[in-house]
């Protein structure tokens, strides 16, 4: 297969758009290897404005990606911000396919 | 706003800004020098048992409320590794346990003679080990630092005569010490009143 052939296949149109988008794919992959964590500390790994954060928070709790749970730590209530089964789900997928379009490239 | 994806870098960034705040050093300073205390009050050693507590608390108050709180998975997190630590610990003291108690038998163990009369060489390298698995089981790099200066410390009180019980409220003070100067940098570096009026 010649290297025309090879951009001619690449189908970029099977990636999640939503996940597409870096300040998304952050916070997911950050929930992806914590088991849960409250807004103000993504804000802090990520480096983000509160309401940048808000905004794509939103967008992935719309999109069921993440779980947005209160629960009292030490008598104080904590907002925790959890990746769900689907949302696992979606990022394992963009992963694979992200890692396949990008072996796919020409060298 | 960093865009490093490296998945296992995120996780080993977080677990090491979780204990940036410099508690653990604090708390593992202040077991050294109870430690040290217990040799001339053993009833101390129970204060040992009242840390934990006291770190929870200092996490509470300083750490959760400047940097935001997080559970790290239990495979692979917190919970993970203070098992395993907890489990390596464990061996390594009944390893010395055994040393200790086949030491009241010189006569028929001989080889361990060379290692109680030259114990300041082998408390050395226990600290070494002690603390290098601290370093391996936690990822906080310091640790690695204080088990050279551990080894290192012992080393020099052993070639120079000092007294070797020394060595261990030095060592308790440096890693205490370093531990309030990252407090103390957390918590410029991660100032209060961050937080959302709504969270």
């Amino acid at each position: 297969m010649t290297n025309t052939d090879k951009v001619k296949n690449l189908d970029i149109s099977e990636l999640d758009k939503l996940i597409h988008e870096p300040v998304r794919l952050s916070i997911l992959a950050h929930l992806y290897v914590l088991k849960s964590a409250d807004a103000l500390f993504l804000k802090n790994q990520i480096g983000l404005t509160w309401g940048n954060l808000s905004t794509h928070l939103k967008r992935l709790e719309e999109a069921g990606y993440i779980e947005v749970t209160k629960e009292f730590v030490d008598r104080k209530p904590v907002t925790s911000l959890k990746l769900t089964d689907s949302g696992r789900q979606a990022f394992n997928q963009y992963r694979e396919r992200m890692s396949n379009f990008l072996n796919k490239l020409p060298e | 706003m960093n865009e490093n994806f490296d998945i296992k870098e995120i996780e080993r960034k977080a677990y090491y800004n979780y204990h940036k705040d410099g508690i653990v050093d604090i708390f593992l300073g202040m077991s050294i020098a109870i430690f040290t205390i217990s040799f001339f009050d053993p009833y101390i050693t129970f204060m040992i048992a009242l840390l934990p507590i006291f770190y929870r608390d200092a996490k509470r108050r300083y750490t959760f409320p400047r940097l935001g709180y997080v559970k790290f998975d239990e495979q692979t997190g917190v919970s993970g590794r203070t098992i395993k630590l907890a489990t390596s610990l464990a061996a390594l003291l009944f390893i010395v346990g055994l040393l200790v108690f086949f030491s009241r038998f010189p006569d028929n163990y001989e080889w361990l003679n060379p290692l109680v009369e030259n114990w300041e060489l082998t408390a050395g390298v226990i600290g070494l080990l002690t603390l290098s698995l601290f370093g391996y089981t936690s990822k906080v790099r310091r640790f690695y630092y204080y088990a050279g200066i551990s080894f290192i410390l012992f080393i020099a009180s052993f070639l120079i005569s000092v007294q070797g019980y020394y060595v261990l409220p030095v060592l308790g003070g440096i890693v205490a010490l370093n531990g309030f100067f990252h407090l103390y940098t957390f918590t410029q570096e991660y100032p209060l009143r961050q937080r959302r009026k709504n969270d």
